[in-house]
């Protein structure tokens, strides 16, 4: 698919989808997956921007459940619902998903591979990334995402070898790119908004003030741990790749110069050369391992480093805010 | 043969000899389906059907004998030999008939004999044997040989074939046939029979007869039932259904049913015929005679010592035969017995058919696995009661297995001698009884019943032991075989009586005899067992046993130092199963005891092997586990007897839950304390498993069950809550289920709660001391409790063993934290720094590879430099680690690599020593030292090691090097990096 002529920059969503991801990932918050939903919406070529209008929840996968029958129920709820709303004249352009997420870990092979699937079909398609926990302690944690060009080729192409990589100048920051999101409603919901404010003002909820920074802490030092944990894994991997392609690769050197020598005697000798044979067969290099979960692994990593930069910075504010107070 | 012969001896010795006798003589042993009086009607009636087979028989034999003297003339030594041999086959052959007849024909007699005779005048012809040549003398020889060891049998038909030469050949068949009838060993005693005796024997005399076609009747009529001798309703009604058609008027219809029945034996029947007929005149019908039963004794008959041998024997013969009528013959040595005594044929004799009786009644249930019926067992026990009283009144009878039959002695009332062990019989009997509970619901009131005879069996066991003791040659060994019975008998029962007496001395209650106390008794049995007994099974059985009783009774330290003297643990893998159970058992209840007594750490040890494979079951022999199918029937069947009768059961759920708690007491303080050790190992695997059940739960309800409350009083102890964890533990709803369960279960509770109130006051300590500053310990002795006291220990204990990382300040009673031990978030640092060294240093490696690809030498030693790399990287780290925890004195960074458990050995050796913490239990300790971390840590499974290097059997020494050793090297190590 030919890229677009500009390229959207930015996210609008629209407060009814706001609200009706915010309303889903709350409520169903399992501990096995986490809720999922796809957004309508449509592409403004004009701004640059993608909107996202409304949504609809995906239900989860039950159990015990059969994943293919599973698929196809989710096919026929996916296009009823794109229906229902066309009905009632709402975009019915997907537009990408929405998940919830805890502390920015939802890059996964699943999640590139959904995210790629949903821009094969409109090249805009973004992903929304909702975390409750920090939307719980006062921030609205609402990202988007996208495939960037490089990676939606590599998808496209399924190569991950470290060749690949170095062609394409692939690295983990460049796997997805993050949009700007701004939110939009329309002049008669501010105008409610400000009336509700004024009608009762907002209560000063103190959860930003929340300075029980441990438990975040070591959730994202646990996090990190098994991140390292996978990359130790990886590489040992990597690692036996190497050492059993630098066996191959000096056997059949050996071989070669072996050959070589005898040709020398043969010439010698005024024989004709050994025949050419197709050494590649005889010396079969171990196919390279994929490196798109190093990728992941490490585009995971420095979200989390991320994360955790951003945190401790507010914590370390909060705390000498505190520490001030506690002065007086 | 020989018996044949023997029993003839006997009667020979009491009645003249005579042709008759000597043709009449009856097997006792090899024949034992007919009874002497049969014989006559046998022949006479029998002739018409027999006389073909017969008389082939005789007619092959006759001719052959003819042969031999026909070679004999010729002196064809070779042919003699041939002849002879087919001689001995044909007479093989014709045995059943020879037999029948009950004494081999004459002519073949008179044949050897005057073969014998040939041959020995041969052979001392030597001048004619230097003639012969070479075949004739070597089968001269062979046959001479031969013919030795064959007449062995003949002897006494010679020496009367020789006495009478005159008795011609020929005639011998005739002579055969028509005297048969005439006499017999019953006949000659009609003859000289008392007359006093004279209406009985008659009575008897007949009732032998029918006896005999009822036998015959039964056998045969009752083909349809015949095989089904177990069933002893129908039993009864067939046999007293025979018996009527035998004393009513039955008889005239009844050869006509046999006849229409039976088409095979004819003989039988025409035997029946005669016999219903035939007493007819002489019926008389005795009151209170047992009139249906047989006499056993043809009227007119001389009740002698050695008829009712022989009798006794003729009963017996039959026995373990298919279609034995096994209840008719315990009946039938009953009444020998009743005869026995009413003719007043001595004590021993009486003893002697006791001995049958008794293991006719064993015989009874045919298959192993089924039980005896209660009358049946009712029977066993008085004979056995009769059988010990009898023995008891006649002191001068011998009993004795190594007494052979034939040297028994029945009439020198100074010198008795019997074949049979009443111990034997006692353990077989006991065998039985077990068997008996075995197949009795245990749920039933049938096994109450049946348990009341509990109490018999005691008392016949001690009376044996009684008995046994009396008699002063009784061999030590059967001394410690009655015993150790008594033992079995004593040790799983919880001695009331003597508790009560002992936990108030003053209560003057009347002492009952026989309720001595057990402990004397059982240490006395004991302690002889020990030094008599010399095969081991006994003396391992005896001691599990005493075991058992101790820590049954709650003396802890006496049954585990015997538990840990004898060394079983080492070595009871290789012993039989059951007496592995047995161990199981009494490892289990040595750590009930321990648990009562307050001694958590042990009683867990104990119980672990039995609970850790979650087989306890199975284990102590009290049930088998359905879901195992691969276990063969014949398994499963041994499996089922060695089962433990339902009285001896240890309660398993009081078992588990014992285990649960006991592991909790342990593990939870452990578990809070190591929360970040990534390298921590779990005590209790199945405490960790109800944990981890319990986490798994979507919904967690109110504890339900006993498993849920223990979980629950984890969970609450997890957080140092002891009065909830108490809560969970004791409660209506546990002590129904558990704890009423222990004989002084108050005492165990209150033991219980100052438990939780220590371990969770530790939990507490390690779980929120990083919270603290400082603590008052009267603070903590209010939030727990607990004594200030027993606080202030408990945290010095903590400090001394380097649990807690803080000092006490004595002027203000407060604990001052040192806050040196990592926080959470620390710790999890640092594993996250090493996790990350670890990546480095993998990349590097890969790095390497890059760089050197192809080249094999610089690659290794590039990774050579790697790794120096990384260990330089690793030593930077380790640097900073030392220099922030340096006041703890070891390097918490490398605790995962595990040498920090030498250390923690030292601290607690340390502890001890420095504290003098309980002198008793201080010594108990170095006790463990020796025996006890080898004894209980050295299990089956051999995870006993795993245990012991937990650090839990404190001051292992064995350990302690191990953790020397790991911490030299890690020094070296230190070493290395700093280079």
């Amino acid at each position: 698919m030919a890229a677009p002529l500009a390229p959207t920059d930015h996210v609008v969503v629209d407060g009814v989808a706001l609200l009706k991801i915010v309303n889903h990932c709350e409520q169903a918050q399992s501990g096995y997956e986490q809720p999922q939903g796809v957004m309508l919406g449509m592409v403004n070529s004009l701004e640059k921007s993608l909107e996202v209008t409304n949504c609809f929840p995906i239900p989860p996968l039950q159990p015990q459940e059969d994943q293919q029958k599973y698929e196809e129920k989710l096919y026929k709820y996916q296009m009823d619902m794109m229906r229902n709303y066309r009905h009632v004249n709402i975009d019915s352009l997907v537009v990408g998903f929405y998940q919830s997420a805890y502390f920015g870990t939802f890059v996964t092979s699943a999640f590139l591979e959904s995210l790629y699937e949903y821009q094969e079909n409109v090249q805009e398609s973004i992903v929304l990334v909702y975390d409750p926990l920090k939307t719980s302690q006062g921030f609205l944690s609402l990202r988007a995402f996208r495939l960037t060009t490089e990676s939606f080729a590599m998808m496209g192409t399924e190569d991950f070898s470290s060749e690949s990589l170095r062609d394409t100048k692939m690295t983990f920051e460049r796997l997805f790119e993050e949009l700007p999101i701004c939110f939009r409603n329309s002049s008669l919901v501010n105008g409610l908004l400000c009336e509700l404010e004024e009608r009762n003002p907002l209560r000063t909820d103190c959860h930003f003030l929340d300075i029980g920074t441990s438990s975040v802490l070591e959730k994202s030092v646990r996090l990190l741990m098994n991140a390292g944990e996978d990359f130790i894994k990886e590489t040992n991997g990597q690692i036996n790749y190497l050492r059993q392609y630098n066996r191959t690769i000096q056997m059949r050197n050996q071989y070669v110069s072996r050959r070589e020598e005898e040709n020398g005697k043969r010439k010698q000798r005024g024989e004709p050369p050994l025949p050419e044979e197709d050494l590649s067969r005889q010396f079969k290099l171990p196919p390279a391992p994929s490196r798109q979960t190093t990728l992941l692994t490490s585009s995971q990593v420095t979200r989390y480093s991320r994360q955790l930069n951003e945190f401790a910075a507010q914590s370390l504010a909060k705390l000498f805010a505190i520490q001030s107070l506690q002065q007086k | 043969m020989s018996k044949f012969f023997a029993g003839d001896s006997e009667s020979e010795s009491e009645s003249s000899v005579s042709d008759e006798e000597e043709q009449e003589q009856k097997p006792t042993i090899a024949k034992p389906a007919f009874m002497v009086s049969d014989e006559e009607e046998d022949e006479d009636e029998g002739k018409r059907e027999v006389k073909s087979a017969k008389v082939k028989r005789h007619d092959e034999l006759k001719s052959i004998v003819k042969q031999l003297k026909n070679q004999q003339k010729i002196h064809d030594i070779s042919k003699v030999l041939a002849s002879f041999e087919e001689l001995a086959r044909i007479y093989e052959k014709a045995k059943k008939v020879i037999e029948r007849e009950g004494h081999a024909p004459m002519f073949y007699v008179r044949g050897i004999a005057e073969l014998m005779d040939y041959i020995e005048g041969r052979w001392e012809d030597r001048e004619w044997r230097s003639t012969m040549n070479k075949i004739n003398s070597k089968s001269l020889h062979t046959l001479r040989q031969k013919l030795r060891k064959y007449t062995r049998d003949f002897e006494d038909d010679i020496r009367y074939v020789k006495e009478n030469p005159t008795a011609d050949t020929d005639s011998e068949p005739e002579m055969d046939e028509p005297e048969a009838p005439a006499p017999s060993g019953a006949e000659i005693f009609r003859k000289d029979s008392f007359p006093r005796e004279e209406p009985e024997q008659k009575s008897e005399s007949d009732e032998s007869d029918s006896e005999k076609s009822e036998g015959d009747d039964f056998w045969s009529s009752s083909g349809s039932s015949e095989s089904d001798d177990d069933e002893g309703k129908d039993q009864d009604g067939d046999i007293k259904q025979i018996f009527m058609k035998k004393s009513t008027d039955a008889q005239p219809k009844e050869p006509g049913v046999v006849k229409e029945k039976i088409s095979k034996k004819p003989r039988d029947k025409q035997k029946l015929k005669k016999d219903a007929s035939a007493p007819d005149g002489d019926w008389v019908v005795k009151p209170g005679q047992l009139p249906e039963k047989g006499a056993l004794f043809p009227k007119d008959t001389e009740i002698t010592v050695a008829a009712c041998v022989k009798k006794l024997n003729e009963i017996l013969a039959v026995r373990g035969k298919k279609g034995t009528n096994r209840r008719e013959q315990i009946a039938l040595i009953g009444e020998l017995r009743e005869i026995v005594r009413k003719h007043k044929l001595g004590p021993c004799l009486e003893a002697k058919i006791l001995f049958s009786l008794i293991s006719a009644v064993f015989d009874y249930n045919q298959k192993v696995s089924s039980s005896m019926m209660p009358e049946i067992w009712e029977k066993c026990t008085s004979t056995m009661d009769e059988i010990l009283t009898l023995l008891e009144e006649n002191p001068s009878i011998l009993a004795s297995e190594n007494i052979p039959e034939d040297s028994e002695n029945f009439e020198d009332s100074e010198n008795y001698r019997v074949r049979g062990c009443i111990l034997t019989i006692f353990e077989k009997m006991d065998d039985e009884y077990t068997k008996i509970l075995q197949t009795s619901d245990a749920h039933a009131t049938e096994y109450v019943d049946r348990l009341k005879d509990e109490g018999r069996i005691c008392q016949i066991l001690e009376h044996l032991q009684r008995f046994l003791e009396s008699r002063t040659a009784t061999p030590s060994q059967e001394l410690c075989r009655i015993y150790l019975k008594r033992i079995e008998h004593t040790y799983y029962k919880y001695d009331y009586a003597s508790v009560r007496r002992q936990s108030n001395p003053n209560l003057d209650e009347p002492v009952v005899a026989g309720a001595d106390e057990t402990r004397r008794l059982i240490d006395d049995l004991c302690k002889f067992i020990y030094t008599h007994d010399k095969t081991d099974r006994i003396r391992a059985r005896a001691l599990l046993c005493h075991v058992y009783h101790h820590a049954l009774h709650d003396r802890w330290f006496e049954a585990r130092d015997l538990m840990l003297m004898s060394h079983m643990q080492d070595t009871i893998q290789h012993a039989d199963i059951p007496l592995q159970i047995l161990y199981n058992r009494t490892m289990v209840q040595l750590g009930f005891c321990a648990f009562r007594n307050g001694y958590i750490k042990d009683a867990h040890q104990a119980l672990n092997d039995v609970q850790s494979a979650n087989k306890s079951k199975e284990l102590l022999a009290q049930g088998m586990q359905m879901r195992n199918m691969e276990k063969t029937a014949e398994q499963e069947k041994t499996e089922k007897q060695r089962l433990m009768p339902y009285h001896m059961h240890i309660n398993l759920e009081l078992l588990e839950c014992i285990y649960l708690v006991s592991a909790m007491l342990i593990e939870i303080p452990y578990l809070v304390s190591h929360e970040f050790d990534t390298r921590r190992r779990m005590i209790s695997k199945q405490f960790h498993y109800q944990m981890k059940m319990s986490d798994r739960q979507a919904l967690l309800g109110p504890p339900e069950n006993m498993r849920e409350h223990v979980v629950a009083a984890s969970k609450a102890m997890k957080t140092g809550d002891w009065k909830a964890c108490v809560k969970f533990l004791i409660n209506e709803k546990m002590n129904q289920k558990v704890w009423h369960l222990l004989p002084q279960a108050d005492r165990v509770r209150e033991m219980l709660i100052s438990k939780i109130k220590e371990e969770s006051l530790r939990t507490y300590m390690f779980a929120f001391s990083p919270v603290y500053d400082s603590v008052s310990l009267p603070t903590l002795a209010e939030m727990f409790a607990l004594d200030e006291t027993c606080v202030h220990s408990i945290i010095s204990k903590m400090i001394l063993n380097e649990e807690l990382m803080a000092s006490l300040d004595e002027p203000s009673s407060c604990v001052v934290m040192h806050r040196t031990e990592p926080s959470k978030l620390q710790s999890l640092a640092l594993q996250l720094s090493e996790k990350i060294i670890n990546i480095t240093e993998l990349n590097e490696k890969i790095a390497e590879f890059k760089t050197n690809r192809g080249s094999q030498n610089t690659y290794q030693r590039q990774q050579g430099q790697g790794y120096q790399s990384w260990g330089g990287g690793g030593g930077h780290d380790r640097g900073y680690q030392d220099r922030g925890y340096q006041d703890r004195g070891h390097d918490r960074g490398y605790q995962d690599r595990g040498h920090d458990r030498g250390y923690q050995d030292r601290g607690q050796d340390r502890g001890y020593q420095d504290r003098g913490y309980q002198d008793r239990g201080y010594q108990d300790r170095g006790y463990q030292d020796r025996g006890y971390d080898r004894g209980y840590g050295h299990d089956r499974g051999g995870r006993g090691h795993d245990r012991g290097g937990r650090g839990y059997d404190r001051g292992g020494r064995g350990h302690e090097r191990g953790g020397h050793d790991r911490r030299a090297a890690s020094r070296r190590m230190a070493q290395l990096m700093s280079n």
